[in-house]
């Protein structure tokens, strides 16, 4: 069976390797990218079945970016967690707004992000 | 006499009663008084409506005064909220690294070991990060509150441009930097030598931090006779840090100065959080000098800063200094 496809982006270089690395070790094929622009052009071309996405991004945040998405006819049903350092009610209930499946804050746990990614994906 | 005291009984003050010719019985007094009575009760009147409006302008004065204070003190709680997230946010990603790779390490026991040592380098870097990010919060915040303590002595300038060049020479050398200098004059300020060598380290590694490999720093040091974009005159001493790096974006060049503002897309591609510029801006400042940002046709970008040049005599060896240096 072809390994399923995560997409992860954040512009914080570390922890878009971090979070790759914890996708990666878990068997699954993993694209990564450092901005809200490029994330969506390979949204559309790569068609992942799980976006892990940052809000804080320069050029296009991540919550216009999960907008976008759930109004494309073939990249809405791609579940989308977000994962970012803004912790307040308010911002999760933004990016809920904006059509987030899953609200996750930094620091995170790579255990529990990995067993998100499972309940996901298996 | 009866219409007039039912005229000021309504309130109207101003009428009198007509004395009529040579009144001289109880009753001409009587008129007299009444109409006594009357102009004193008016001219209290009038005084009292004076002492009135004045009253309200003072009330609108206070009032529109407290208004203001209310304005300012929403605004600094609000500034101060949006403080305390942008903090919040630049402590939490150095944190998240940390945290993310000593657990992937403590749960991967078979790591490969460059994995490993590359981890491990990370929690390193990131951890030193949040380290300076603390050191320049509270250097930032004893300044603006005026809790710095500063120390001035007189010395000349050059030495400490000299002081900067040579912290920054192993990471200049590891680039292939060439760095050169202009300072053919001795030129005596009266300053924090620790301080301004700070502000030269800050423009300095921006510089390395943005250059290209092999790239071009210059230092240039001139004695002027205007402070800069403000062109208070007098005797100053002007520092230019030129390099051929990228430029800066002209939506970056207005807040470049502000805290935590780290250009809109270089942020996490370059280590920094952001408070360089404004602890440099901050110490200049106090030196009563200007800071301020040049963006020659050419390329590259140069950083000004001016410094009042120190008037009375100091010895000086005043030798000649024009040289080159590529750090080995």
């Amino acid at each position: 069976m072809k390994a399923k496809k995560i997409l992860v982006c954040d512009d914080e270089p570390y922890i878009l390797e971090s979070v790759g690395h914890v996708a990666h070790t878990e068997g699954f094929e993993v694209i990564t990218s450092d901005n809200g622009e490029e994330v969506l052009q390979i949204a559309h071309r790569e068609l992942p079945d799980l976006i892990i996405l940052d809000i804080s991004m320069p050029r296009k945040d991540g919550n216009t970016v999960c907008r976008e998405l759930k109004s494309a006819a073939d990249t809405k049903k791609i579940y989308v967690i977000v994962l970012t350092a803004l912790g307040r009610e308010c911002d999760m209930h933004e990016s809920y707004l904006s059509g987030a499946d899953e609200y996750l804050t930094k620091p995170f746990s790579p255990r529990h992000l990995r067993s998100r990614i499972h309940a996901v994906l298996d | 006499m009866g219409k007039v005291a039912n005229q000021i009984a309504g309130g109207n003050l101003s009428d009198r009663v007509l004395q009529c010719g040579g009144l001289s019985d109880e009753l001409g007094e009587l008129v007299c008084n009444f109409n006594r009575m009357a102009s004193r009760l008016e001219a209290n009147r009038d005084e009292m409506n004076v002492l009135h409006s004045r009253l309200e302008d003072k009330v609108r004065e206070r009032t529109s005064a407290l208004e203001i204070a209310n304005r300012k003190l929403r605004e600094s709680d609000r500034q101060k909220s949006e403080f305390l997230a942008t903090i919040s946010h630049e402590l939490r990603t150095p944190l998240t690294s940390i945290t993310a790779y000593a657990e992937i390490l403590v749960d991967s026991g078979s790591i490969e070991p460059e994995k490993r040592a590359r981890f491990l380098s990370i929690i390193n870097t990131e951890a030193a990060r949040m380290s300076r990010l603390i050191t320049d919060l509270l250097s930032l915040e004893r300044i603006e509150n005026g809790m710095a303590r500063w120390q001035a002595s007189a010395f000349d300038l050059r030495e400490v441009v000299k002081a900067a060049a040579a912290v920054l020479g192993p990471a200049l050398a590891e680039k292939r930097m060439h760095l050169s200098f202009t300072m053919l004059e001795a030129q005596p300020v009266l300053a924090d030598a620790d301080r301004i060598q700070e502000v030269l380290t800050n423009l300095l590694g921006n510089a390395l931090k943005f250059c290209r490999p092999n790239g071009h720093i210059g230092i240039a040091l001139q004695h002027v006779s205007a402070s800069g974009p403000r062109n208070a005159s007098g005797d100053y001493v002007r520092i230019e840090v030129i390099d051929d790096g990228p430029g800066i974006p002209p939506e970056d060049r207005d807040q470049i100065f502000e805290k935590f503002y780290q250009g809109a897309n270089t942020r996490g591609r370059h280590s920094g959080v952001g408070l360089g510029l404004a602890i440099s801006r901050e110490i200049i400042l106090h030196h009563k000098g200007e800071i301020w940002l040049e963006l020659p046709q050419t390329g590259g970008t140069v950083f000004c800063f001016t410094l009042p040049r120190h008037s009375t005599a100091i010895e000086f060896q005043s030798k000649v200094l024009e040289e080159s240096y590529t750090p080995a």
